[in-house]
């Protein structure tokens, strides 16, 4: 049934109007295809005028925020924009809004500013259901398919994280919310959580680049912040740890563990891969996620006793295999031919992200000379502006002034 | 460790003449391990003893000795340790093999002449050289939690028993399919011989519940060897009903599904369309993305009975329905890509299915739609071609007179 509600101007503050990407010939269903859920719809008036930013911030605020909408202006000179105003009929000297489900018909409108309230109780009339909802109802019908769940957990963040925002707006870094609080925001979404952990889908080794597992997988990044988040990463830390002991080279385990640790749960990579062995037909020890975590382990530690060793034994057998290479170009040189110079020739003996997590390890270890020494003969292979540029912030990051100026001047 | 990439910088940075010696290190470097061979074997035919290298090279082929990955050697002649080993192991031979230990260059094994599989291989042995199967193995039994390795044991038995089953049927890996279904199946003691070690542990990955972990992507471009061996198909049928369990907990996992496709064909098992009427697909998925079309191909492969078609019909029809279609867009002129695109992702299979539950009206009806609209040159023959393929003779001709009458 179509509705018409006359809503009051509100408040909003300025927010970037959202513009139609893609296939500029896209019809109004494509567009409406992913949203089961509807979606807001609107088109500027003649003078380009938009109710874009006014109902997004309605759709951020309660009671609205929990309908979890997206809202799209279409563009009057497009065809999915000709074909919104052909069905819904507008005056276009007003700009518009309208809910329009994937059935293409309209369930409300305005030409006026909605408020989070008119929203909401538009929605709640329109027969359509949240996504949320659609996920609940499905998964009470279905309790083990598993990407619905990983779905309906992100569904759950996404709505938890906005909330928690607004209740920790202008607090400290480090606030955390208060038990009731907590609880309203974060405790569905905590149940859930648990229950897919426990179900496993997030060990799969292969869950194809659409799925929603891995992301759901990580525990939201504002996790820190709940208490009830910080006890379930501690209770779920040592299956994660697990996990990663049984396929140290998998990248989406160590994304999962790392997110558990960022919520408060402790751990150390050092402490994962201890006792672990390269299996036969390995081909890098450790592999590089882990190499990866123990980087990450340490920014976020400030320690970087674990991480220097694994840097330093990954770049040795690089300049090990530079020198091998290096005699190889010498032979096929020929004898009488000049000395041979492979290094800027390889993105492995150029200045990277390995080379840069070594010299920082070294610089905030003390070792300032041996940074120096590493720094200078990477850069020294290939000389690009952009490598002596980010250098020398690496250096300047470490509180090396000197060093900065020197290793930026290394290509003059 | 340098990524596969380094050889095309190589090529791009180096001038051509000469970097064979470069490029052969980028390639053993590839082919690297960090599980180092216990030493090096190194052969030192003597002067016009062709037959020497021949013989050896004919048995570092044989599969139990390639089995063990032995690096092998010949020095140029005048070698300083050329001269050095030869004169320790057999002063005044004419053909000398050696088995250097790497580092100490301690010499583990020589002798004068070409020995014979058995007697190489218990010299290999003994100087500690493995298969990887028996390496992984032996890694399993102390570390039983690995699941790398567990992933690295199931290739190499699997590829053990594929190379196996090519010699004994005297096949091309790269054949066509059909060569590997028309075949007598392996004998029983034959089969067991050759597939009983890869049996065992996927049973075990299945039996402990860890098989979703491994990753098993490898299976998909291997050769069909299943159509010849008993024993991997007894193996399938046991666990299939596994991976549908899985599907049902992630009916959009490609992954399962490539899985369940290799596995229910190997069995001749029949039922898609009962399988994909058990699936919920999320409720967020629309139709037309359901099942993924990563395995939209496999499925029309595996399609057999009229409820398999029926469930892929839906799905295509779906397809058909959803978003933009150059090939019913009259309004532009699309690119022939996206035209032929959009002939084999959405209105050849529609057409395949349709086809197959002998749908004649409507797949008429289509390809008449899609020709008024994008006036396609190509469509009259590629429509009647797979009429043809389907066994519509009557429809393939007649789609066939539209491409004359276009042209008209």
């Amino acid at each position: 049934m179509k509705l018409q509600i006359l809503c009051a101007l509100a408040c909003m503050p300025a927010m970037k109007a959202q513009v139609v990407l893609g296939d500029a010939s896209l019809p109004l269903a494509a567009i409406l295809r992913p949203h089961p859920e509807g979606e807001l719809l609107l088109l500027p008036d003649a003078q380009g005028r938009s109710l874009l930013p006014a109902v997004q911030a309605a759709l951020a605020a309660p009671p609205a925020d929990a309908l979890q909408l997206e809202a799209q202006e279409l563009d009057p000179a497009l065809p999915s924009g000709r074909e919104l105003q052909a069905l819904a009929g507008w005056d276009p000297s007003k700009p518009h809004w309208a809910l329009i489900g994937p059935d293409r018909r309209v369930r409300a409108e305005g030409d006026a500013a909605p408020t989070a309230a008119g929203l909401a109780e538009a929605y709640g009339q329109s027969g359509l259901r949240t996504r949320l909802e659609t996920l609940r109802a499905f998964l009470r019908e279905h309790p083990g398919q598993g990407e619905a769940r990983a779905q309906l957990l992100l569904q759950l963040r996404d709505l938890a994280e906005r909330r928690t925002e607004r209740a920790l707006k202008g607090k400290d870094e480090d606030a955390r919310l208060a038990d009731a609080e907590d609880d309203r925001i974060w405790g569905e979404y905590a149940d859930a959580y648990a229950r897919f952990f426990s179900q496993g889908l997030w060990k799969d080794a292969d869950p194809g680049p659409s799925s929603p597992v891995p992301r759901a997988a990580q525990l939201d990044v504002l996790a820190a912040r709940s208490p009830a988040l910080r006890d379930l990463a501690a209770r779920l830390l040592p299956e994660a740890e697990e996990a990663v002991r049984a396929k140290p080279s998998d990248a989406g385990r160590w994304a999962v563990w790392q997110s558990l640790r960022a919520a408060g749960a402790g751990g150390r990579a050092s402490a994962v891969m201890s006792g672990l062995d390269p299996w036969p037909g390995a081909r890098r020890w450790p592999p590089e996620a882990a190499v990866d975590a123990f980087v990450e382990d340490a920014r976020s530690r400030g320690d970087w006793r674990d991480a220097e060793p694994v840097l330093q034994a990954s770049y040795d057998a690089n300049e090990a295999f530079l020198r091998e290479l290096a005699a190889a170009a010498q032979k096929d040189a020929g004898p009488g031919a000049g000395p041979v110079e492979l290094g800027g020739a390889f993105g492995f003996g150029q200045w990277n992200g390995d080379t840069a997590a070594l010299v920082e390890a070294k610089l905030r270890l003390g070792k300032r000379d041996e940074a120096d020494r590493i720094a200078t003969r990477v850069l020294s292979r290939a000389p690009r502006p952009e490598f002596l540029q980010a250098a020398a912030q690496l250096a300047r990051a470490c509180g090396d002034e000197a060093l900065a100026v020197k290793w930026a001047a290394l290509g003059r | 460790m340098p990524p596969r990439i380094l050889v095309c910088l190589l090529a791009a940075c180096l001038p051509l003449v000469g970097q064979e010696a470069v490029a052969q290190v980028l390639r053993a470097r590839e082919r690297a391990t960090l599980d180092a061979a216990p030493g090096t074997l190194i052969l030192l035919p003597g002067a016009g003893d062709d037959g020497f290298s021949r013989a050896f090279q004919a048995l570092l082929q044989r599969p139990a000795v390639l089995a063990l990955r032995v690096p092998v050697r010949v020095p140029l002649p005048g070698d300083p340790e050329a001269l050095r080993l030869r004169a320790a192991a057999a002063p005044g031979a004419r053909s000398v093999w050696c088995l250097v230990e790497d580092g100490t260059l301690r010499l583990l094994a020589d002798g004068t002449e070409v020995p014979s599989e058995p007697v190489l291989l218990e010299d290999l042995r003994r100087a500690g050289f493995q298969d990887r199967a028996s390496a992984l193995q032996a890694y399993l039994r102390q570390h039983p939690d690995n699941l790398e390795a567990r992933e690295g044991l199931l290739k190499v038995l699997w590829s053990e028993g594929e190379a196996g089953t090519l010699r004994s049927f005297g096949l091309d890996r790269a054949g066509e399919a059909e060569a590997w279904r028309s075949g007598k199946p392996l004998a029983p003691v034959r089969d067991l011989e050759l597939w009983s070690a890869f049996t065992q542990a996927f049973d075990a990955a299945f039996r402990e519940e860890r098989w979703r972990e491994l990753d098993l992507a490898w299976l998909a471009e291997a050769p069909p060897v299943e159509g010849l061996s008993p024993t991997l198909q007894g193996l399938y049928a046991r666990w299939l009903p596994e991976v549908e369990g899985a599907l049902r907990e992630d009916p959009s996992s490609e992954a399962l599904w490539t899985l369940w496709c290799r596995m229910s064909g190997a069995t001749g098992s029949q039922h898609l369309g009962a399988l994909m009427a058990s699936l919920a697909p999320s409720p967020l998925t629309p139709a037309s993305d359901w099942p993924p079309e990563g395995v939209a191909a496999l499925l029309l492969a595996a399609a057999k009975t009229p409820a398999d078609w029926q469930a892929l019909a839906s799905h295509y029809e779906a397809v058909w329905a959803s978003g933009s279609h150059p090939l019913m867009d009259p309004a532009s002129r699309k690119a022939e890509s996206a035209l032929q695109a959009d002939w084999g992702n959405a209105l050849a299979p529609l057409l395949t299915c349709e086809l197959h539950l002998g749908a004649s009206d409507r797949a008429d009806a289509l390809v008449r739609g899609a020709q008024a609209a994008s006036r396609w040159p190509a469509l009259p023959a590629q429509a009647a071609a797979l009429a043809e393929r389907c066994g519509s003779k009557a429809l393939a001709a007649r789609w066939a007179a539209l491409g004359r009458e276009a042209v008209r």
